[in-house]
């Protein structure tokens, strides 16, 4: 698969298919370890990903183009996305949920919509907001599992 | 794709249903990984073991088996062997012994060439 250009004025970003399936989708950057995105249509039909650009810095290949590429690969290949999932662990979505959720002062439903998924979910149409498991306690979740609908 | 050995997964799960922990599991994995194993392969190695097809085995992207991963031994535990067992029903039943025990004990994982 050829991948996409890089955006202009990006640095060290020189990207790779690792694969590129009609159900699965790694990119990674050749001259930055941590940085790639493995993508995948799910067997219930959810857009599933996890977009590293480590460490954090101005170098690398940005993760939004990351998304925007495995997005477009499976529209290309003709998938139907009924849902972006976000099954969160650890990292900066998770974070913005702890931090915005600390002694209740926001509903995690609402906090997910403070997330960098989210505006990737919403730029696709992908407006409302389900979550489907916590893990933890407000402020100090383990996981949050979320699915992104039209 | 990965395509373990089939010796291999099902020495894997016979371990899960032991209670080996998911990041001991991993790094038996990593042990018969055919090169220096990175996290994709992981992933997916675990993803096929376990029958996850939603993902479930991306935690794996926040650890690393020297423990300087965002997620350290522990947390990857208690994340993973949720998921696991929440899954057993898609796995188990492939496992060759009722029990497990006695072949965890002996089948040795081979190298893979």
């Amino acid at each position: 698969m050829q991948v996409p250009r890089p955006p202009t004025r990006t640095v060290d970003c020189e990207p790779e298919a690792v694969f590129a399936s009609t159900h699965l989708f790694h990119v990674r950057n050749k001259k930055k370890p941590g940085n790639f995105i493995h993508a995948e249509i799910t067997s219930h039909g959810f857009f599933k990903y996890h977009v590293e650009n480590m460490p954090k810095g101005k170098r690398g290949c940005p993760g939004k183009w990351l998304f925007e590429i495995a997005w477009d690969h499976f529209q290309q290949c003709g998938a139907i996305v009924t849902g972006i999932r976000g099954d969160w662990t650890f990292g900066d979505n998770l974070d913005v949920i702890n931090r915005l959720t600390v002694s209740k002062k926001m509903a995690v439903e609402v906090a997910c919509r403070h997330t960098w998924a989210y505006d990737r979910a919403r730029s696709k149409g992908f407006t409302s907001v389900m979550v489907i498991d916590v893990d933890g306690n407000p402020g100090n979740y383990n996981a949050v599992d979320v699915l992104f609908l039209p | 794709m990965n395509q373990l050995r089939k010796e291999v997964v099902d020495s894997l799960r016979c371990k899960a249903r032991s209670g080996i922990s998911p990041s001991q599991l991993l790094r038996e994995l990593i042990s018969i990984a055919p090169e220096s194993p990175d996290p994709l392969w992981m992933v997916q190695s675990f993803a096929e073991v376990f029958c996850f097809t939603e993902g479930q085995s991306y935690p794996i992207f926040g650890w690393l088996p020297d423990g300087t991963g965002r997620l350290k031994d522990s947390d990857l535990d208690y994340l993973l062997a949720k998921r696991i067992e929440r899954n057993r029903i898609n796995w188990d039943e492939f496992c060759p012994l009722a029990s497990g025990t006695e072949l965890c004990g002996q089948v040795v994982l081979p190298k893979s060439s």
